[in-house]
């Protein structure tokens, strides 16, 4: 009896030291390499290298004004975002703005949009010389430009509509969780509203709103896309598009971009650690646990303009960029002023022809469904791992598995790009390598998602699983993977949406011959025009809804089918 | 049902630095029904966990039936699936995927019996807990009594050796506590199963045991039946605990002993005769008197004997009786009365209690300190 009771609790033991220790080699490896490319001292194209050192680190202060402008951007991007995170998130749950829910839901808008495509828009929208605002003023007799998006404000602007929306969540999180009774005591003892918003409410979810500005001034310092698109034209680097700039141009110099990337990412690494001591520092109490109305506060005739800072923030993040990309990808030469001798269905016939958008698209919706249905599997499996097994060890797991947080994803596609290249199975130029990289740089995408749910599931519905006699196993298909149904299917479409939108890792790891959509459209709109490259952006869009529309149709039928 | 023994042996569990039971010992006869008692951060659900194998105790030995399922000296931890307990949760812990009927069937099917089998045991256990037209409806559309009930049901359906409760009344208003008490003794004596139950509430433990163990701090104050630890609390804590006893610290005064009673002087100087249990001692002592014992008077009573002056500072109306909060030797006294003449808020009046009320108690240790129950 004692002696396969020992098997018994093994064969959990030696699972969860297996998975991590897979999770481990995909988090670690290529880290481990980015970092021996950064002190290669050598030939710079040398593998492995020939010398170490801390030249290129000591050599970065050329790059100071690059550091320079990643901080500003990521500055003025950070004030932006949590501004209107604030403020939207005060005004939909606080006050009684009409249409308070459906704002709530179409708050995840912004985030189906992308930086990317909120990149192309607005640099239509505002680009200085043929940008829509700056024809119109000219056509009213102005004179140059009133609005330049190739700028560092421009940027930051971009940068911050988007953003924006994840500082909303956060923020707005805080200030629901808040008990409501603090206000009301507060008011009780005799201080007005006034009083209360000052002494009660913003001390309140103070450590909430700052925890949401580092981590939004973390993820700002690692954006590629926006400062790719909008600030290349006028050669204005970050940190990130300095890196690709640096591996792309010939002869590459790897060992710089390296630097460039480590100390990028001790930065953010820091960022994201105080982040975490802010979270869990003892002043976070609102979090109760304990389920409130939050108390909405009658704002009378104010609801009129909160709706209109509600509707402006939707209309300049997701409506003009959606329809400004339409309206484009229809023109033969965009222009502010539409004449019907300029529509075109041409854009779409030539996207549709290129092998660029035919593979590249096939690739990448396969690459979103493996990546979706591999990643849940895993993150799923890790989550309860983590959250739920008693695991020893299970804390330092958890820290690991989140460190692509850290991490830009361009910075470490660059690490996998040299660990993967001497791997001895030959898998770099091919999509293998993106999945491996999608895997990676989605851990904690999957891993909040699924946690999210596992740690709403009282421990006590596996445990009475448990105390009826059935085995791990068991209580995991029969308990465990039911009750986390929603979570895991929230994973499957969030993973599969970033994953066919993935922009940093692909550009550097995808090969000539598995191509991915993303990097493609960014390609075209250096190369080729605004207008072909927007209709690829919507072709994108198009698929990825048309391929939810679709596999949802398919499983709807296969439920039905089974309960037939 | 086949019912088993428990033997719980020097039983500690530590989380870290933290010692939530530090040395627990005691039995469960087949078929009785165990309470352990105490407030909360006693060790009382970490011991119950300990058996049921949800936590893994530091050291000591737990035997069910006369095997081992846990010891440390012999390196036996049976996982709690294999250990043929089952168990009622705080939470009811319903699973709201599934029907009625499927929760209460979990534990047949994990054990492969023929669904025909599953259905006819199913519908039984329903029927026994009053909720057998309910089988189909969908676990998450209960009140709380009927899933407390659905719990039940799914932790005795397939026949455990011995059911474990933690706290499965704590949930409910008080109206539905009372009567799911009487309804939970009256399947305990149908089922006729040995249980081990965890309460902080006196009242259930008194109504449903066998025998309780008290616990504080980790360690056990009393065992006993439930007329036993009422009647005869071993220390202060558990007088205190068990509720309701006023508490008189003094002096012993062997001088003025006789006919059998024992005397203490308080620090006001007043002279409390009372009974003691087992071998006094001297010293610093207590006596414990209960609320109900004591009475007041508006004219010194006849007996020389435990009759003061008083004054009442306050008076609380509580339905079946009064509370009397008295000043009495620089300290305040309570006293429950049932009658209905009413002493108003600052009558002098008499307070007094027979010696054989007046239970002389060593002198309890301090609490160290409190852990909160996980």
């Amino acid at each position: 009896m004692e002696l396969d009771h020992g098997l018994v609790s093994l064969s959990p033991r030696l699972v969860s030291v297996l998975v991590g220790g897979v999770a481990a080699v995909l988090v670690l490896y290529p880290i481990a390499y980015l970092v021996q490319a950064s002190l290669s001292v050598g030939d710079p194209q040398a593998r492995p290298p020939e010398a170490y050192g801390l030249d290129n680190f000591l050599g970065l202060g050329r790059y100071a004004h690059i550091f320079g402008n990643t901080l500003l951007v990521a500055a003025l991007a950070t004030v932006l975002a949590v501004i209107v995170g604030f403020t939207m998130g005060w005004i939909l749950s606080r006050t009684n703005v009409p249409g308070r829910a459906a704002f709530e839901q179409l708050m995840a808008m912004p985030y189906y949009v992308t930086p990317l495509m909120g990149a192309l828009a607005w640099a239509l929208i505002a680009s200085p010389s043929s940008g829509f605002i700056n024809q119109v003023w000219r056509a009213l007799g102005g004179d140059g430009h009133v609005v330049d998006i190739n700028t560092p404000w421009g940027i930051a602007w971009v940068m911050a509509l988007f953003e924006g929306a994840v500082a909303f969540v956060m923020i707005g999180a805080v200030m629901k969780s808040m008990d409501p009774a603090m206000e009301e005591a507060s008011q009780v003892l005799g201080a007005g509203r006034v009083r209360t918003m000052l002494r009660i409410t913003l001390p309140l979810v103070l450590p909430g709103v700052l925890g949401a500005a580092v981590f939004v001034f973390a993820e700002m310092l690692g954006s590629f896309s926006a400062a790719l698109v909008l600030g290349l034209p006028n050669r204005f680097y970050v940190v990130t598009t300095a890196m690709y700039q640096l591996v792309s141009q010939y002869p590459p110099r790897f060992p710089t971009a390296a630097a460039m990337g480590v100390s990028l990412f001790a930065v953010m690494f820091t960022m994201v650690w105080i982040y975490r001591r802010i979270v869990s520092s003892g002043t976070y109490v609102t979090i109760t646990g304990k389920a409130f109305r939050p108390r909405v506060m009658d704002v009378g005739r104010l609801r009129w303009p909160f709706l209109g800072v509600c509707v402006a923030y939707l209309i300049v993040a997701v409506i003009l960029p959606v329809l400004t990309i339409t309206y484009a990808s229809f023109q033969h030469l965009t222009t502010a002023f539409p004449r019907a001798a300029n529509f075109t269905l041409a854009n779409y016939r030539t996207a549709l022809s290129l092998d660029a958008v035919g593979s590249a698209l096939g690739n990448s919706l396969l690459l979103g469904l493996a990546t979706a249905s591999i990643g849940v599997l895993l993150m799923g499996f890790l989550s309860w791992l983590i959250y739920r097994s008693r695991l020893p060890g299970a804390g330092a797991i958890e820290y690991l598995l989140m460190f692509p947080q850290a991490v830009p994803r361009l910075v470490f596609a660059f690490g996998m790009l040299w660990a993967w290249l001497i791997f001895p199975i030959p898998i770099y130029g091919t999509l293998w390598l993106l999945l491996i990289a999608y895997l990676t740089v989605f851990l904690p995408l999957g891993l909040r998602t699924i946690s999210g749910v596992i740690l709403q599931i009282d421990r006590s519905l596996e445990e009475s699983a448990q105390m009826c006699g059935a085995t791990w196993g068991y209580r995991l298909r029969t308990v465990t993977m039911p009750l986390l149904k929603p979570g895991l299917i929230a994973a499957w479409l969030l993973l599969f949406i970033a994953s066919v939108r993935e922009l940093g890792a692909s550009i550097l790891l995808m090969g000539p011959k598995a191509k991915v959509i993303t990097p493609a459209i960014v390609e075209s709109w250096f190369s080729a025009s605004t207008e072909l490259t927007a209709a690829m952006a919507l072709l994108q869009t198009l698929a990825v809804v048309a391929a939810l529309v679709l596999l949802f149709a398919v499983a709807r039928r296969a439920v039905q089918h089974a309960g037939e | 049902m086949a019912r088993a023994s428990i033997e719980v042996r020097d039983l500690v569990v530590r989380y870290g630095s933290v010692i939530a039971v530090r040395g627990v010992t005691f039995t469960v006869g087949a078929g009785e029904h165990l309470t352990l008692l105490g407030p909360s951060g006693c060790g009382k659900t970490t011991t119950l966990r300990a058996i049921a194998g949800l936590e893994k105790p530091t050291s000591g030995e737990i035997g069910i039936g006369g095997a081992p399922v846990f010891s440390s000296s012999l390196s036996v931890n049976i996982p709690a699936e294999r250990r043929g307990l089952s168990m009622v949760f705080q939470s009811y812990a319903i699973w709201p995927h599934m029907s009625v009927f499927d929760n209460v069937a979990y534990g047949l099917r994990v054990r492969k019996r023929p669904e025909a089998e599953v259905a006819s045991r199913v519908r039984e256990a329903l029927e026994l807990v009053q909720l057998g037209e309910l089988g189909a409806r969908g676990a998450s559309k209960l009140s709380g009594g009927q899933q407390q009930r659905v719990a039940l049901a799914r932790a005795f359906v397939f026949s455990p050796s011995v059911l474990l409760f933690d706290e499965p009344l704590s949930n409910l208003d008080a109206k539905l506590r009372a009567e799911m008490r009487v309804e939970l003794k009256e399947l305990q004596r149908r089922l006729d199963i040995t249980s081990v139950y965890v309460t902080h509430d006196l009242e259930e433990a008194l109504a449903i045991s066998d025998r309780i163990v008290v616990m504080r701090d980790g360690v056990i104050e009393q065992v006993g039946t439930p007329g036993e630890i009422y009647d005869r609390p071993r220390n202060t804590f558990v007088a205190d605990f068990v509720g309701s006893a006023n508490l008189i610290r003094g002096r012993r005064r062997p001088d003025l002993e006789h006919n059998g009673l024992v005397v203490i002087q308080t620090s006001g100087g007043a002279l409390v005769h009372g009974t003691a249990s087992g071998q006094p001692s001297g010293g610093e002592a207590l006596m414990a008197v209960r609320t109900v014992r004591l009475r007041l008077d508006r004219a010194r009573p006849a007996t020389s004997l435990n009759a003061w002056p008083a004054r009442i500072r306050q008076r609380v109306f509580q339905g079946d009786f009064t509370q009397y909060h008295v000043d009495w030797d620089g300290r305040t006294l309570i006293v429950r009365l049932a009658t209905s003449d009413p002493m108003a808020e600052g009558d002098e009046v008499f307070v007094s209690a027979d010696p054989r009320h007046c239970v002389l108690r060593g002198v309890s240790r301090p609490p160290r300190y409190y852990l909160p129950c996980p």
